[in-house]
């Protein structure tokens, strides 16, 4: 099958594994150990940051960085864009961090201003490109490989994956990402899009079928 | 099986591949599937979907590694961090408040440059020698060095030009009295007269 209960965990998603896991290099011992410390909550980390500490923050960016950017790159498809998604979510994250309320989940949260980043980021780099976003337009990834944006590692399947993708519109490409690639469940997508459970799980459906539609029109060569 | 059973079924087939379809219906999806060659085919190109899509992200992306992540975490950390010092100094009044210091800075500045300005042979303000007596405008007219006025106002009696552009057309002689006239008018005004009052509004 496909995951087994993927979804109760935020951590087990689908990434490249050279970069799936662990924290990024060069950490001060004191973040990392905050970072590395299963017994030191996330909520704690906040709260110590509230207290005026910088090596909680720190190590907070350290636990988040790698699924921020895989969403973020997941849903936008380029690097830089994915990568200032990122950042821009930290710094709101910062911002704001007196109004997280510590009966919720962080990283459900924290998935929230990446994921409204990251839609925001789509749309405009559609926007940009003239494209509605329900558009059936087969070259999405021809286009941004010639502009150097897309890795032609990715490999020709997962470039048709993502040419794919680029054509859903961004509600249901968030939850196929949020779902299928990064296992969170329906019960956590739907406070991070901020809808219902119900909605969430629509979307889902939808999602899959239109994505399982769009392939076999471009694998057909029948585009309209 | 029915036209109208298979419609069912395929409509929780979405969710059905994603093992999200909830377990009273379980049952049944699978035991159509294992009859129905259509709804199964349907199933897998589903679940093929799902595969392609989680291939597809784990396939490595160019540029992003280990060094990547370190420097995201850095940018992170260090635009943080300025942000968070920006604010304290705004918490603590600093960027108005550093305004006013630096304007009272340069009022202070200001003065000092007039007390410069205004100076005599002194090479610091703080080498002027205290007046202990109160100077009246006739003693600074003496000749004891000891009774000059430290002026510490605009010196502009003496760095304005002593005729204007006309009187210097009449060049020589003349030019030099207008001048010694200008100057005696310009010491009567200041020196002698008293204050000239605002005109009234
Ligand atoms: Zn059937």
């Amino acid at each position: 099958m496909l995951k087994a209960n993927a979804a109760a965990r935020p951590g087990s998603f689908a990434v490249p594994a050279s970069a799936a896991v662990g924290l990024p290099p060069g950490l001060p011992t004191a973040v990392l150990q905050l970072a590395e410390d299963g017994a030191i909550s996330d909520a704690e980390l906040v709260r110590r940051t509230l207290a005026g500490q910088h090596d909680p923050f720190s190590a907070l960016v350290a636990r988040y960085q790698k699924r921020a950017f895989w969403i973020a790159w997941h849903v936008v498809g380029r690097v830089e864009d994915a990568r200032d998604v990122a950042q821009e979510a930290f710094v709101r994250l910062f911002r704001s961090l007196d109004k997280y309320d510590f009966t919720r989940s962080f990283y459900t949260w924290f998935y929230r201003i990446v994921m409204n980043l990251a839609i925001d980021s789509l749309r405009k780099i559609k926007s940009a490109r003239g494209q509605c976003l329900d558009d059936v337009l087969p070259t999405l990834t021809d286009e941004r490989e010639e502009a150097g944006d897309v890795p032609l590692q990715r490999g020709e399947e997962s470039g048709q994956v993502w040419s794919v993708l680029d054509k859903l519109d961004a509600k249901f490409r968030a939850v196929l990402v949020l779902r299928d690639i990064h296992g969170l469940s329906c019960r956590e997508i739907a406070p991070i899009l901020k809808v219902t459970h119900a909605t969430a799980r629509w979307r889902l459906h939808r999602g899959r079928l239109m994505f399982k539609e769009h392939w076999e029109r471009a694998q057909g060569g029948t585009e309209q | 099986m029915s036209a109208a059973s298979c419609d069912s079924i395929r409509a929780a087939l979405p969710w059905f591949v994603g093992e999200e379809l909830e377990p009273e219906h379980l049952a049944s999806v699978r035991a159509h599937l294992v009859d129905c060659f259509a709804c199964r085919a349907e199933a897998s190109a589903l679940q093929q979907g799902v595969s392609r899509l989680q291939r597809a992200a784990a396939a490595p992306v160019a540029g992003v590694d280990d060094a990547f992540f370190g420097e995201l975490h850095r940018t992170v950390v260090s635009r943080v961090e300025a942000m968070d010092h920006a604010e304290h100094r705004v918490a603590a009044g600093s960027p108005g408040g550093g305004i006013r210091a630096g304007l009272a800075l340069a009022a202070m500045a200001l003065v000092g440059l007039g007390f410069w300005l205004g100076r005599g042979t002194e090479s610091s303000i703080f080498d002027r020698r205290p007046l202990a007596t109160p100077v009246s405008i006739e003693s600074a007219t003496g000749t004891s060095p000891a009774l000059v006025v430290p002026w510490s106002g605009p010196r502009w009696p003496a760095m304005r030009p002593l005729g204007n552009e006309a009187d210097s057309d009449l060049g020589g002689e003349r030019a030099g009295m207008m001048a010694r006239d200008r100057l005696r008018d310009l010491v009567d005004e200041r020196m002698v007269l008293p204050p000239r009052q605002a005109p009234p509004r």
